[in-house]
């Protein structure tokens, strides 16, 4: 090593040349004053490149960011020729490795970044906090399948009478159907199906939380797929249904939707 | 994937300038990432990968006039000269945090994606190398090109005999 050029000195400022390189280096260094400058100058400015492009890193990631990694793997997972194994949608969505129940998860309501992380919590210890129980073991299916919570603005309060009857008349024309109904979407994590079978009629069907997400207000909302003996698996509809409040609360249906063969229709809220 | 969207952020941010088409270009990036995740090896890193796609989008983008490069004027300082004994505190004093930003700007985006890589992203030259594609030695020169002209455009009166030297390998 002759000269110092540049690349030597700014990978000796990077720390990365190997521990002789570094040492011929500083002893040429300690006999070139224009060269100990540039390495200062090159040091110094790694420092504030660092800190003028860092400030991004603590600014809340925008629903839109989230909202599209979320329907991307929906979308993909639909598509019958691209199957996306379960372990690489756990990854993409943030699911600790391994995580197999509902019951090991629950919300952390105090992340700022504008998205709820799963956070792995005793399940032990959630159950001796006996007042919290219902909503704990709700948020728990709310991140069961490892989908993420982002806020969501909704038009659907005007809706929500009109629903809310369709809702009635449907559980009590099939009682099974809306059992399944509410038993998915209140314990069930997404893409995990509750089967329903009229013994009256020899109908059935299934019914499959897809994702998960809460309004503004505090409202968890889900969007569900349903298949059944009269449309075949081929033809499932696609649905929200947002929980009432309070620890008994009922699900009910605001949006449903009847898919194009092949396509995720896209929910908007 | 979603626990990476803050750095994914940081590193669109740095090559467009612009927080829209960072947003956008990352969005962009997760698409088509979720489309090819069946490519992604297990076992080596997400993050590197997913900064290979974006910036393989990027440069695409600016090919086919999308998004402006860079504006290939870089060895202009910015600033007056400052000259004199005190020369080199006053230099570190103009280094203002806006003014890196507008010098990052300014570089080629061969040497954006690298520099902002290993000095913002922490990468190593190996992973670098390894995200882009290209050869180490070229990491090398590409980034000591781009932090000398960094250094010109925002000192202003770094005036080093260095620059000049490290071409492409």
């Amino acid at each position: 090593m002759k000269h110092l050029d540049a690349n030597t000195l700014v990978a000796y400022v990077d720390g990365e040349l190997d521990s002789e390189s570094a040492r011929v280096v500083e002893s040429r260094l300690a006999q070139d004053a224009e060269a100990a400058r540039t390495v200062r100058a090159l040091h110094d400015g790694a420092l504030l490149i660092k800190a003028a492009h860092n400030d991004v890193i603590h600014e809340t990631v925008p629903d839109r960011l989230i909202d599209t990694v979320m329907m991307a793997v929906e979308s993909e997972s639909a598509t019958a020729e691209s199957i996306v194994p379960q372990h690489l949608v756990n990854m993409i969505l943030d699911a600790p490795e391994g995580a197999e129940t509902a019951a090991e998860l629950t919300l952390d309501d105090r992340n700022p970044a504008g998205y709820r992380g799963p956070m792995v919590v005793s399940l032990a210890r959630r159950r001796s906090v006996a007042a919290f129980a219902s909503a704990a073991a709700f948020a728990a299916v709310m991140l069961g399948g490892g989908f993420l919570l982002g806020q969501y603005q909704t038009s659907e309060v005007r809706q929500a009478a009109n629903q809310q009857r369709v809702s009635v008349a449907s559980a009590i024309n099939n009682p099974w159907r809306e059992a399944a109904f509410q038993e998915a979407l209140e314990t069930k994590r997404s893409e995990t199906a509750v089967v329903w079978t009229n013994p009256e009629t020899g109908n059935g069907g299934a019914i499959i939380p897809v994702k998960t997400y809460r309004r503004e207000d505090g409202t968890f909302c889900r969007a569900f797929r349903t298949v059944d003996t009269n449309s075949g698996p081929d033809h499932p509809n696609y649905g929200v249904a947002c929980r009432e409040q309070g620890p008994q609360g009922r699900w009910i249906k605001t949006i449903e939707a009847v898919a194009e063969v092949g396509t995720v229709p896209k929910l908007s809220f | 994937m979603i626990a990476l969207l803050p750095r994914l952020r940081r590193f669109a941010r740095g090559l467009t300038g612009s927080e829209e088409e960072a947003d956008d270009l990352v969005q962009a990036a997760c698409e088509r990432a979720i489309q090819r995740i069946n490519q992604w090896q297990p076992g080596t890193r997400l993050d590197s990968w997913m900064f290979r796609i974006m910036q393989n989008l990027w440069i695409d983008a600016i090919r086919v006039g999308k998004l402006r490069g860079s504006h290939l004027s870089l060895v202009e300082p910015e600033g007056q000269k400052t000259p004199g004994m005190d020369g080199e505190q006053a230099t570190m004093n103009r280094l203002t945090l806006e003014a890196v930003r507008r010098g990052v700007q300014r570089l080629p985006p061969d040497q954006r994606s690298v520099l902002l890589l290993v000095c913002v992203e922490g990468c190593s030259y190996r992973e670098t190398a390894e995200t882009l594609g290209i050869p180490v030695g070229t990491v090398m020169s590409r980034l000591s090109r781009a932090r000398l002209a960094l250094n010109r455009m925002v000192g202003g009166s770094e005036r080093s005999t260095f620059a000049a030297k490290g071409g492409e390998a």
